[in-house]
């Protein structure tokens, strides 16, 4: 009889972790075959056919992020071409009467199911990766395989890390491994490859730049005594250089350079579009508000007395994030949290389980609210579910069901939740820190079953 | 430049013999492909395209609001990426002209011949008054008498004229381009159906379906002849609608500029159609890894052309062959 969760001494494959693999992965194609993310995962098509026809990353409109991203997807383009997926979506003339909810709601540009899968799989890869990283972790903190198991189950089964690859079809999963496989590197002393790695997480996506600090803590508290935090930093700064200088090189030589950066500047000039000056103006003031925090929870790191830098890395890593997150996030970003609540959960309190269960749910819902739109790929391009049934779903979602609020501003309330999440996240460290549990003080890895 | 295998080569090749058409189309990759064959009325297509900008005029055009990240969507931006557009459709003989070469340009195609097979791109919502004034002798109306082809999107064609010193409204300028009232200017700007008279948009991957200041086809003037496409709303507006003038005719796209109106622009250009085409045949597959042949027969008349274009939606590559 299977009871969950078991220990097994033969290492990662073990019955657990392929339940938890194949109960994830069953889930995640499920999902995955009925909702699609038209918006975006439509334009990761439009990024593989821009460069297919000779315009590069930036040369031709459409691809909106810094290089990293799009040098996946050459590599995605290459298997697609492979397993021969020659079309990429179709504008489903039927399904355009849903673009009257205005153009944010639907777009009837859509990818097709087979293009959609193949993105999605890359993602799914990317989180068996993150969860085995997850899962190293903690045994080497803990020798518990137990707990590296339930690590594993946290990240691979949480609703909104499925959701992210799966129905959103963003690629912040691909981030967070990058992360976390700089701060595995970091804490083996592999600066050089920390930093090659860093700095591909950061033109992946932003938020793991505000991480250095708390990693330069972390070296210079390590190697304190033995003084060889200067080679250290030298190496990490050396990997940093060394991948930028990839990362660029081919927009060195077309000349588009400043193109690939404009996914940050255009996103600070339409952050105002909309709203007004105020809000692009609020935007910068926020994110230098959190590059201060986060320049503090590093100092605090370098300046701890704990006997277990690892420790501290990885608790201070959580509060960076969570702070990172305060400004308001999209729900796909908030994949970078799990793998360090999950430490959290699992190493210092299970207090960190009711935010983690809030945001399981919040986050999800807040994903979903984009609502019946992401069944127009299933719809379009198999007999699964009819046009006309999503059509009707898409108008039902519309419609006040309570109120004046519609299902779509109900699961708009995720939003809310998730920021709740947040900050009971580090009200959780607050209470614990201020008790001398936090984990910032001891120097073993505690039970908290 | 991006990092990927070289795997991006396409091509395609096609003859016609005694209405029969002999097609071609090789990629080394993977891709869905379109053979759009059409009798396009004796219209010449376009070999060179002027594009005009000048930042010393002013411009009266919409635009969407750009996407997140993406850079913002104004004139120059727009223009820039139709030529890179039309560069992987074949079309590279592309020129920048500001108001006093444009009217240097076209003054030039008139007097030496070659205004057939020579098209105007104008997104800036005012024509200059180096070609526009509002007069029926104005040399942008000449010069598409001759042959010209203009291509406009962004704002009701002729409405203003542009100077340096601002915008001139103009009187009728409907009966001037189209010989009747027929542009779009309401508020519902959405067609959520297909034209249902031709089949070019699905032939072409039309995307574009918004209709302001587009053209109501029973509603053009006179005995011009003239092709509604894309998309059509219920009043019988089309997002592309193409109108003879004289031995050219004048293309509207319409809407906002936008991404989904640019690549329409880049295909009906790259298409070779005109106010008289008419959809012949259309032969759609799959190539992957090699090349794929096949015949069309049964194409009568000498005015047949062929647009061959790969992925569809997502295009990468494409070509027209006229015979």
């Amino acid at each position: 009889m299977w009871t969950f969760p078991t220990t097994d001494r033969r290492g990662f494959l073990c019955r657990d972790i392929l339940m938890i693999l194949a109960v994830g992965l069953i889930v995640r194609y499920v999902v995955g075959v009925f909702l699609t993310y038209s918006d975006d995962v439509q334009s990761w098509a439009l990024t593989i056919a821009n460069f297919e026809a000779g315009g590069g990353l930036y040369g031709l409109a459409g691809y909106n992020y810094a290089p990293p991203w799009g040098y996946i997807l050459g590599f995605v383009s290459v298997i697609g071409e492979f397993f021969g997926v020659d079309m990429f979506g179709s504008r489903l003339t039927d399904a355009l009467p849903a673009e009257q909810y205005s153009d944010w709601v639907a777009e009837s540009l859509v990818p097709s199911l087979e293009f959609a899968l193949m993105v999605k799989t890359v993602f799914f890869v990317s989180d068996i990766l993150v969860g085995y990283l997850i899962y190293r972790i903690i045994m080497d903190r803990c020798d518990d395989q137990r707990k590296a198991v339930i690590g594993f189950g946290l990240w691979f089964l949480c609703p909104f890390v499925i959701t992210a690859g799966a129905a959103q079809g963003m690629f912040d999963t691909i981030s967070v491994l990058l992360t976390l496989l700089c701060v595995y590197m970091v804490m083996r002393d592999r600066c050089f490859l920390a930093g090659m790695l860093m700095g591909t997480a950061v033109f992946l996506k932003l938020f793991p730049a505000f991480l250095v600090f708390v990693l330069i803590g972390y070296i210079l508290l390590r190697h304190r005594s033995d003084g060889s935090w200067k080679m250290m930093l030298i190496r990490a700064a050396a990997g940093v250089l060394v991948m930028t200088a990839i990362i660029f090189a081919p927009q060195v030589a077309d000349g588009t350079l400043s193109e690939s950066f404009s996914f940050l500047t255009s996103r600070t000039e339409n952050m105002g579009s909309g709203l007004g000056p105020l809000v692009g103006y609020l935007t910068i003031a926020a994110y230098l508000a959190i590059l201060i925090v986060s320049m503090l929870l590093g100092n605090s790191v370098r300046t701890s007395k704990t006997s277990d830098p690892d420790r501290v890395l990885l608790v201070m890593l959580l509060v960076n994030v969570a702070v990172v997150f305060l400004y308001p996030s999209s729900a796909q970003y908030m994949v970078l949290l799990v793998p360090f609540l999950a430490f959290q959960i699992l190493m210092t309190s299970r207090r960190y389980m009711g935010p983690m269960v809030l945001m399981m749910v919040g986050v999800t819902m807040f994903a979903l609210s984009r609502n019946a739109v992401n069944l127009l790929t299933v719809a379009g391009f198999t007999d699964l579910v009819s046009m006309d049934t999503v059509l009707a779903a898409i108008e039902w979602f519309q419609q006040p069901i309570l109120l004046s609020f519609s299902a779509t501003d109900i699961l708009h309330i995720g939003g809310v939740m998730e920021y709740i999440g947040i900050l009971w996240t580090l009200y959780v460290f607050y209470d614990l820190h201020r008790k001398g549990s936090s984990g910032l003080e001891t120097a073993v890895c505690s039970d908290s079953r | 430049m991006v990092y990927t295998s070289d795997y991006t080569d396409y091509s395609a090749d096609a003859s016609l013999s005694d209405g029969i058409l002999d097609y071609t189309v090789s990629a080394d990759g993977s891709k869905v492909y379109s053979v759009v064959v059409s009798d396009d009325g004796g219209f010449a297509g376009i070999d060179r395209l002027y594009l005009y900008y000048d930042e010393t005029y002013p411009s009266d055009y919409e635009a969407v609001d750009a996407d997140v990240g993406a850079p913002k969507f104004d004139q120059l931006y727009y223009l820039e990426q139709v030529a890179g557009l039309l560069e992987f459709r074949g079309i590279s003989d592309v020129r920048f002209v500001n108001a006093t070469e444009l009217g240097t340009a076209l003054q030039s195609d008139i007097e030496n011949g070659t205004c057939r097979g020579t098209g105007l791109v104008a997104v800036s919502g005012a024509l200059p008054d180096t070609v526009y004034k509002g007069n029926a002798d104005d040399p942008i109306f000449g010069w598409m008498n001759a042959g010209g082809s203009l291509y406009w999107a962004g704002n009701a064609l002729g409405m203003n004229y542009a100077t340096p010193e601002g915008l001139v409204p103009v009187d009728d300028y409907m009966d001037l381009f189209f010989g009747g009232d027929c542009l779009y200017t309401g508020d519902e700007n959405k067609a959520y159906q297909e034209v249902s008279s031709n089949g070019y948009t699905k032939a072409l991957s039309l995307m574009n379906n918004d209709v302001r200041y587009g053209v109501n086809t029973s509603m053009v003037g006179g005995d011009r002849a003239c092709l509604g496409i894309g998309f059509e709303s219920d009043k019988g507006y089309a997002s592309i609608c193409m109108v003879q003038q004289g031995e050219g005719m004048v293309c509207v796209f319409g809407g906002q500029l936008s991404n989904f109106q640019r690549y329409d622009m880049a295909q009906i250009i790259a298409a070779g159609l005109g106010p008289e085409s008419e959809l012949l045949e259309v032969v759609e597959g799959s190539v992957t890894r090699g090349s794929v042949s096949g015949t069309i027969d049964g194409l009568a008349g000498s005015d047949v052309s062929a647009y061959i274009y790969l992925g569809g939606y997502y295009p990468v590559y494409g070509k027209l062959f006229r015979f």
